[in-house]
């Protein structure tokens, strides 16, 4: 697959984390069409747009406590769409939460921290081709 | 122009330099620290374990990317300790988080007056 224009969701109810990592993907590529969602459950009334990628945080229910966690969003993502690949994100670093991710059909998961960025934008280089 | 409690290099290379950029990471930061820090003030007080590690869960990449390592490290044992309902000292471990974040927002709101 060549994709000129890569589309990527992020979600993740911290501006900040949204933030730097939607302009640290638009630095690395500036074609992608990068996209932010403070909730799981927005992410997925959007999925018709067809992303390429999901970044998706395992605790999305911090500041809404109602809101559903990430790995309830990570199972509804591949019951819809086994193939879309997802990178789930926390700053726990716990084999639980990992195996959990990868076990409900996550390509990767990254601990939030300095080196997330460049992590993830590698893992995107690996996944999506980009020209 | 750099401070004991924060280190602001990892944000300065992120940001390329760019004052415009790390002025907005520092205000997003600046604006979502302190009602996470309430919340977890309350969740200590009324005994919300779960909702009080997820509170600090969420802040503690905040405090990382700021360059706030002891914020970062109480965060850690907040958040631990909730998990595993060791939670004897916890109200002062939150207290510590509170006055962290309060002498770094001393720092970074004189930062960004400086930019």
């Amino acid at each position: 697959m060549t994709n000129h224009h890569a589309r990527i969701f992020i979600v993740d109810d911290e501006p900040l984390l949204t933030e730097m990592l939607s302009d640290y993907l638009s630095g690395r590529n500036p074609g992608f069409d990068i996209r932010s969602f403070p909730t799981g459950e927005a992410c997925l009334q959007r999925l018709e747009d067809d992303p390429d990628l999901v970044i998706l945080d395992y605790y999305l229910n911090s500041r809404e406590k109602e809101a559903a966690n990430g790995i309830d969003i990570l199972r509804e993502i591949k019951a819809r769409n086994k193939a879309l690949p997802v990178i789930m994100l926390s700053s726990q670093n716990s084999y639980g939460t990992a195996g959990r991710s990868i076990s409900y059909g996550a390509m990767h998961y990254v601990i939030k921290g300095q080196d997330a960025f460049e992590e993830i934008g590698k893992l995107i280089d690996a996944n999506i081709q980009t020209s | 122009m750099d401070n004991p409690l924060v280190d602001l290099s990892f944000l300065r290379q992120f940001a390329k330099g760019n004052q415009s950029k790390i002025r907005k990471y520092i205000t997003f930061y600046l604006e979502t620290a302190p009602p996470t820090l309430e919340r977890m003030q309350a969740n200590a007080e009324q005994e919300q374990w779960e909702a009080l590690a997820i509170n600090a869960h969420s802040l503690k990449p905040q405090a990382d990317y700021m360059g706030i390592a002891a914020l970062k490290s109480v965060l850690t044992d907040i958040e631990d300790q909730a998990r595993n309902g060791a939670v004897n000292d916890i109200g002062r471990l939150v207290d510590s988080a509170v006055q962290l974040h309060r002498e770094a927002e001393v720092f970074l709101r004189d930062y960004l007056s400086s930019l």
